[in-house]
């Protein structure tokens, strides 16, 4: 049901998502199946009178609420973990870890209006604030196996910036920067769509998300679109 | 006290008497539920066929529903409905404690109701927001389709709401302090009334910050100020409004959830003719469940802004309070052990609540564990979460409890094959809508969208919004009939004058149906045993009734002190 995978660190997220939906089916089932069987073996027609004790093995259901225990125990750790290594730990940090493992990493701000996102990088120097700064509109291009620092805000109301295929969203929020981080794995073209109630049209606050190798990216960066291309190509991104 | 002759107006309209304003509670709860119900299916329909509906339309139907399900239906039901009918019923008073209180109470909702349903057909269209008002959307007139009248009256409305729910509450609270019959003490109350003082206290002590949160919202819209909006150097903080919202919004889950849960161990033990399977279980988890509903409201905030370290706190919190509702639900199930039990009308829709409780309480987990919000934050799994808690309350519950007091408050009978038709068919399509979303939000489809069809990857699930409307226009069409059966029974249907059909222990079941005004004749009761004394296997009965009428000697007392 989920959508594919495309990250390098969603599976922590799917991990607690399997786990918890697993767990709960496990002990919705056997919670039916008690219920069930009760209803049928102490309806009127079975027992028409009402026993004066609970049999004794049914007593033993309120071992459920043990299994619960546990099982909450689990969940939480397995979601901190992934809580701990997306959103808790620096992003000082992890950019340090980074450079020691010799990755790579881009930055590119988003910004949210109705309706529709903008992306703005850095340009080659990967500084802000230069002159070879450019910007992209409901167009998201980011290099294959490259860490992505994402600086979020919004220039109105609420949004949310949701990438299924990455398991990544937060939220935009006007006079805030929020952050996100994640590194994606799978060439390709994907979607972009904002998950929290921004008006009329939220529906259709949406942008691609087109993961290229790491050579095309760079030669991209040589050369990015220039004005007319670029609003071509937004005009193309909108035509979809 | 003489015996006046009430008028028309002071007996049905203007009335002090706490069965009456119960029953406008109820009626207009009722109604409110179907043209709530009616709005779903109106944007159901366009999930289906998209542009049914323009996109101003769909968002204010889908604001409307969900603010109407909850303040509108789910708690003038359970706490004005039920509450007031059931309270001075089951403790054994003449009426409540405030009547004059209560009447204002009603009128004010009322009033309410009134200024809502007309918010939607004023100039600029209703507040189309989403019923958690979230601003800038919601403060910026600019930035939100002019709606701005709609959105001061629903405001309006929102409060007028909170104000009636505030009378009730301070009137419930006393009336079970100070008015319970001789002999019923505290750990002797029936669990419903448990669930209503706990709701109501949660109640009293969460809404005064969403109070303050709406003047600061009022104040933004009319009069400019920036508590939530942000413009170029003024800066606000949208996020705040979220605080305030919450920290009232989750205890008002609860608020609704407790009474809710309150019939169904009503209903358990009676028709299973078993006692509860631990009482004190009950009642201290509900209490600490309740405590604990005041620190996990940033649940709903894990990705909007608030420090991580914070949102993992508010995890731990929100796992932890499953521990109170998985004993509880554990309870309840075992009340059925080794029962005898009838598969009337009100067990039927009784036991599909308890049963959707389970989804809807374990479906709650993966939201809770903040790593799987990330994804499930704002997607239909949220969606049917909700439906499998609130719908579970709000429609599944209270029906129960009407088929199970009907007698008691009107004197007449619901038809039994009609019940238990109405309470499969309900099952049934309620499923057909509500767990489809389950698999729409694993597919990572967001909340509150016009259609799919925009997105790539979700076009392929268009065929299970079909499924979901069909089923959801079929349980709408069920309940309208279900509307009709209730108006026709309570003026032209079967006369039940027995005082206890079900053989049920609780108080209100020793007085006749309907109770005459205060209730209690020239009689008192007075309480000797616990209020679940069923499976005694008895000579003539398998139960003792929780307590006694014993007549008066002085003149009736009157309630008006």
């Amino acid at each position: 049901m989920l959508p594919a995978d495309i990250s390098a660190y969603g599976y922590l997220v799917d991990r607690v998502i399997n786990i918890s939906i697993g767990g709960i089916i496990i002990v919705g089932v056997i919670s039916f199946a008690i219920l069930i069987y009760m209803l049928i073996a102490f309806s009127k027609s079975k027992n028409p009178h009402p026993l004066s004790e609970v049999p004794p093995l049914l007593k033993k259901v309120v071992l459920i609420d043990y299994v619960m225990i546990i099982f909450d125990i689990l969940l939480l750790v397995i979601s901190s973990y992934a809580w701990f290594f997306f959103f808790i730990r620096p992003t000082d940090k992890i950019k340090k870890e980074i450079v020691q493992k010799g990755e790579d990493y881009i930055e590119v701000r988003v910004i949210g209006r109705q309706y529709f996102w903008t992306f703005h990088y850095p340009g080659k120097d990967g500084r802000f604030g230069t002159a070879d700064d450019f910007k992209l509109g409901n167009l998201m291009i980011v290099p294959q196996d490259t860490n992505v620092f994402v600086e979020i805000e919004s220039k109105d109301v609420l949004h949310s910036f949701f990438i299924p295929s990455a398991r990544m969203k937060y939220d935009a929020i006007p006079g805030r920067k929020t952050h996100l981080w994640f590194k994606l794995v799978e060439a390709g073209e994907y979607e972009i769509v904002c998950a929290e109630l921004c008006g009329a049209m939220h529906y259709n606050m949406k942008a691609v998300l087109r993961v290229v190798p790491k050579n095309e990216f760079k030669n991209w960066l040589e050369q990015p679109y220039n004005f007319a291309e670029r609003k071509n190509l937004i005009q193309e991104v909108k035509m979809r | 006290m003489e015996h006046h002759e009430e008028s028309f107006i002071t007996k049905y309209i203007f009335s002090k008497d706490h069965k009456t304003i119960g029953k406008q509670y109820l009626i207009t709860g009722i109604v409110m539920a179907i043209f709530g119900g009616v709005l779903a299916g109106l944007f159901r329909i366009n999930l289906a066929e998209p542009g049914f509906l323009t996109h101003e339309q769909y968002n204010a139907l889908v604001t409307y529903h969900g603010a109407i399900m909850f303040f509108w239906v789910a708690m003038p039901i359970l706490l004005g409905g039920f509450g007031n009918i059931l309270i001075p019923l089951m403790i054994g008073a003449r009426d409540m404690a405030f009547p004059t209180l209560n009447m204002i109470s009603y009128w004010t909702f009322f009033l309410s109701t009134v200024i809502l349903v007309l918010s939607m057909f004023v100039p600029g269209g209703g507040f189309a927001g989403g019923w958690t008002i979230y601003p800038p959307l919601s403060a910026n007139p600019q930035s939100f389709m002019g709606a701005q009248l709609g959105t001061v009256l629903f405001l309006l409305a929102i409060a007028l709401e909170f104000a009636s729910m505030l009378m009730g509450g301070v009137n419930f609270v006393t009336t079970i302090f100070v008015m319970r019959a001789k002999g019923l003490s505290f750990m002797r109350l029936p669990i419903f009334i448990w669930m209503q003082l706990v709701a109501s206290a949660l109640f009293l002590f969460s809404v005064t910050p969403l109070i303050a949160g709406a003047i600061m919202l009022l104040m933004d819209i009319l009069l400019g100020t920036h508590f939530f909006r942000v413009e170029a150097q003024k800066v606000g903080d949208p996020v705040l409004w979220q605080h305030l919202f919450w920290f009232f919004g989750h205890p008002e889950v609860y608020v609704i959830l407790f009474p809710a849960l309150g019939i169904l161990y009503e209903i358990f033990t009676t028709y299973a003719r078993r006692p509860v399977f631990s009482y004190k279980t009950v009642v201290y988890s509900t209490i600490v469940a309740g405590v604990l509903s005041f620190v996990v409201w940033a649940h709903h905030q894990f990705v909007a802004g608030i420090n991580p370290i914070s949102a993992m706190a508010f995890s731990v919190t929100t796992i932890l309070i499953s521990i109170p509702f998985s004993m509880q639900l554990v309870v309840l199930g075992l009340t059925l052990a080794g029962g005898s039990i009838r598969f009337t009308p009100a067990f039927l829709f009784g036991v599909s609540a308890f049963a959707m409780f389970i989804i809807g309480g374990l479906t709650g987990l993966p939201l809770g564990a903040v790593a799987a919000d990330v994804y499930f934050h704002d997607t239909y799994f949220v969606v049917a979460h909700f439906h499998y808690t609130v719908f579970t309350i709000a429609v599944l519950s209270t029906i129960a409890g009407v088929y199970h007091w009907f007698p008691k408050m009107f004197g007449k009978r619901i038809n039994d094959t009609f019940g238990k038709i109405h309470a499969i068919l309900t099952l049934i399509f309620y499923n057909g809508f509500a767990f489809p979303a389950f698999f729409l939000g694993m597919a990572g489809h967001p909340r509150r969208y016009y259609t799919a069809l925009e997105l790539g990857y979700l076009q392929k699930y268009q065929w299970v919004h079909e499924i979901m409307t069909i089923s959801a226009l079929l349980l709408i069409i069920t309940q309208v009939v279900f509307l009709f059966v209730f108006f026709y029974t309570i003026f032209a249907g079967k006369e039940e004058k027995e005082p206890n059909p079900w053989k049920s222990t609780t108080l209100e079941w020793l007085t006749p149906s309907p109770p005459p005004h205060l209730n209690w004749g020239n009689f008192a009761p007075i309480v000797e045993n616990e209020p679940y004394e069923y499976a005694k296997n008895g000579k003539d009965q398998d139960y003792i009734p929780q307590g006694r009428l014993v007549k008066i000697k002085q003149k009736e007392p009157s309630a008006h002190h």
